[in-house]
């Protein structure tokens, strides 16, 4: 071990007093409020703040640029709930799974209450999160290596199978828009060949479909196409809004250990190189709907399927912080640029950065911290002022919601076929949703397509040299045994509850 | 074509993952091997959906807004690629207010609205919106 738990505790201390002492709290504060303004607009989420703060920050000493860092971090990702629960857009990826069960609340006009227990489980989830990594950082480097890619690989397969078989419509339905999902994520160049796949001779594909315009236009322009084609005068079907912000605290505590279960696995999948947020938000959801007794109402305004994605999207900012300041090793995009901006400014991440610079480290998970609750604070005393938004006219605020859909399209890599691809996107996603086909494996898998290959590929070479034994690993025999249960014990439900009654007949 | 929507979209569905399946045969042993392995599976489902929609009856109705409202977006889409994201999005909001009853007052303070949203984005977080084949071409 690096360092001590002792050491570990003063080094807490001493960033907690750099993050909480005058004039230093003005950076975090400053910084999280830029990101949840950026976080209303589509596309523009945190890591495009990051990117654009390395270049203003080059010349700043390293505190500053700490605190302003961890604050971006942490200011974005629970803004981008909002704009999923209201109006089905989700203000960064990870919130797509977020908009499954909210974007319904709204529907039902219960906004307030969705909005409520997206700002506790977020707060709560970030600290989860982050008293995680804290216990953690002494053994860190450990923990991670023992995470491999037959683990990764057979986590995506889970996740795969578990958020088709929850997915509204029938569990066929929904393996065939994953399939179809997977088969998209394969579009572009293969770094392991060179060789393009399925880009039709279009050179705007050979990087592949972006995953931000394709969900734009799955939920956003396809949501907006809808209202306009049912012509319904406000997002909500109820004239009078129902539920408050108390139910929606409340739920978190109510729904305790699925709110733990979420943010341990938001933290752990953030701690897993280049997995990130989105997997993280949406195993999270498949988690939630397997380990529920009644699913049927997941997918159509299920507190817990907000709670979920939520708790587990926070905490993963934590996890991801581990493999960023102990390997060098991005835990997420958001991380990429953090460990960009922590080179720039001479601290090298592994040995030194948890022993020498572990105050410096510090500093940042502590503006983590402080930005995640200022976000949910915020989010709290606004929520039922927000939650009007969905008993307002939607031919009023219809074209905002395009303009921010392909503004958010765009912006990312300033390519107006990813506009192209919203709109294709959103058209399709219309039809589909339509009759009755589940766009959440389509995404999910779009998501986990890449890491599922290049895991895939990885365990055949491993097995193939004879440095891996997939069927050793006690975390693959987990994952499996808890997807086939998932998949199997529905049915065996079934049967029993038919033969019961049977058997009371008999008797 | 319309009471018979859900099947073209099962067979629309099924026709990509023979399309995908098809190409992927074509490719290298490496560069297939994931891609085959999901399409195979796919396919199959997808003809089996598609058999299964073949006898059922289309539940849902057509509705008469669905042409209208989808060729407004493609009309915007290529709005935009002609005068870029500067005319074409404020045009479209106003355009948009004002058929669903706002006052003239409203839809130009909708349009300035929205261009200065635009304008001061981008500005401040330094990035380029599309301008438009028209005005690239100046």
């Amino acid at each position: 071990m690096w360092t001590s738990f002792l050491d570990v505790a003063h080094a807490s201390a001493q960033g907690f007093h750099t993050v909480f002492s005058w004039p230093n709290i003005l950076y975090p504060t400053a910084a999280t409020f830029l990101a949840m303004v950026c976080a209303f607009v589509p596309g523009i989420g945190s890591v495009t703040l990051m990117a654009l703060a390395i270049s203003l920050t080059f010349s700043w000493d390293v505190t500053p640029v700490m605190l302003i860092f961890g604050a971006f971090t942490g200011g974005a990702t629970f803004m981008g709930s909002i704009t999923a629960i209201l109006f089905n857009i989700p203000g960064t990826a990870p919130n797509a799974a977020t908009l499954i069960d909210g974007h319904p609340m709204a529907l039902q006009g219960k906004a307030k209450t969705a909005i409520a227990c997206s700002a506790a489980a977020s707060a709560l989830g970030s600290t989860v999160g982050i008293f995680i990594l804290i216990l953690l950082l002494p053994a860190l480097r450990g923990m991670l290596l023992a995470f491999g890619p037959a683990e990764l690989l057979v986590l995506v397969l889970w996740g795969l199978v578990t958020v088709a078989a929850a997915a509204r419509g029938s569990l066929r339905k929904g393996m065939v828009t994953a399939g179809l999902g997977l088969l998209l994520s394969f579009v572009g160049f293969d770094h392991r060949t060179a060789e393009l796949r399925f880009t039709f001779g279009l050179p705007s594909l050979q990087d592949g479909l972006h995953i931000v315009p394709v969900f734009l236009g799955v939920f956003a322009i396809a949501e907006v196409l809808a209202l306009a084609v049912r012509d319904r005068a406000t997002i909500t079907e109820r004239a009078q809004l129902s539920g408050s912000v108390r139910e929606g605290v409340l739920a978190v505590f109510q729904n305790f250990g699925l709110f733990l279960r979420s943010a341990i696995m938001g933290t752990v999948v953030g701690m897993i190189p280049a997995a990130g947020g989105t997997v993280a938000s949406f195993l999270a959801y498949g988690q939630a709907v397997q380990s529920s007794k009644d699913r049927s109402k997941f997918g159509h305004g299920d507190i817990r399927g907000v709670l979920a994605p939520e708790a587990a999207h926070d905490a993963k900012d934590g996890g991801s912080l581990a493999p960023t300041l102990a390997l060098g090793l991005p835990g997420s995009e958001g991380t990429s640029v953090l460990l960009a901006a922590l080179t720039l400014h001479g601290l090298v991440p592994g040995k030194a950065m948890l022993s020498e610079h572990l105050a410096t480290a510090f500093v940042l998970i502590w503006s983590l911290f402080y930005s995640n609750w200022l976000t949910s604070i915020l989010g709290l005393s606004l929520a039922p002022l927000l939650a009007k938004l969905s008993i307002s006219r939607v031919a009023r605020f219809a074209p905002f919601l395009i303009l921010s859909a392909v503004v958010g399209a765009f912006v990312q890599n300033k390519s107006f076929g990813d506009v192209v691809v919203a709109f294709g996107f959103g058209i399709v996603g219309y039809y589909l949703r339509k009759h009755g086909w589940p766009l959440v494996p389509f995404v999910t898998a779009l998501v986990l397509g890449p890491v599922f290959e290049s895991n895939f590929h990885l365990v055949r070479s491993l097995t193939s040299a004879g440095r891996l034994d997939v069927w050793t690993r006690p975390i693959v025999w987990m994952l499996i045994a808890s997807g086939v249960s998932f998949l199997v014990w529905p049915r065996v439900r079934t049967k029993l509850q038919q033969l019961r009654p049977e058997a009371g007949r008999t008797s | 074509m319309k009471g018979r929507e859900h099947l073209w979209i099962a067979a629309a569905l099924f026709g990509i993952a023979l399309a995908f399946g098809l190409l992927a045969a074509r490719m290298g042993r490496i560069a297939a091997m994931v891609p085959l392995a999901v399409a195979l599976p796919t396919l199959l489902l997808a003809a089996a959906e598609l058999i299964d929609a073949r006898g059922r009856v289309n539940a849902t109705a057509v509705r008469p807004k669905e042409l209208p409202t989808i060729l407004t977006a493609a009309l915007l889409l290529f709005a935009l690629y002609l005068f870029g994201f500067f005319a074409a999005l404020p045009l479209y909001a106003a355009a948009q207010w004002r058929w669903t009853g706002g006052t003239w007052k409203g839809t130009l303070a909708t349009a300035t609205g929205v261009f200065v949203f635009l304008f001061v984005a981008t500005y401040i977080l330094r990035f380029e919106l599309f301008p438009g084949v028209l005005v690239e071409g100046l």
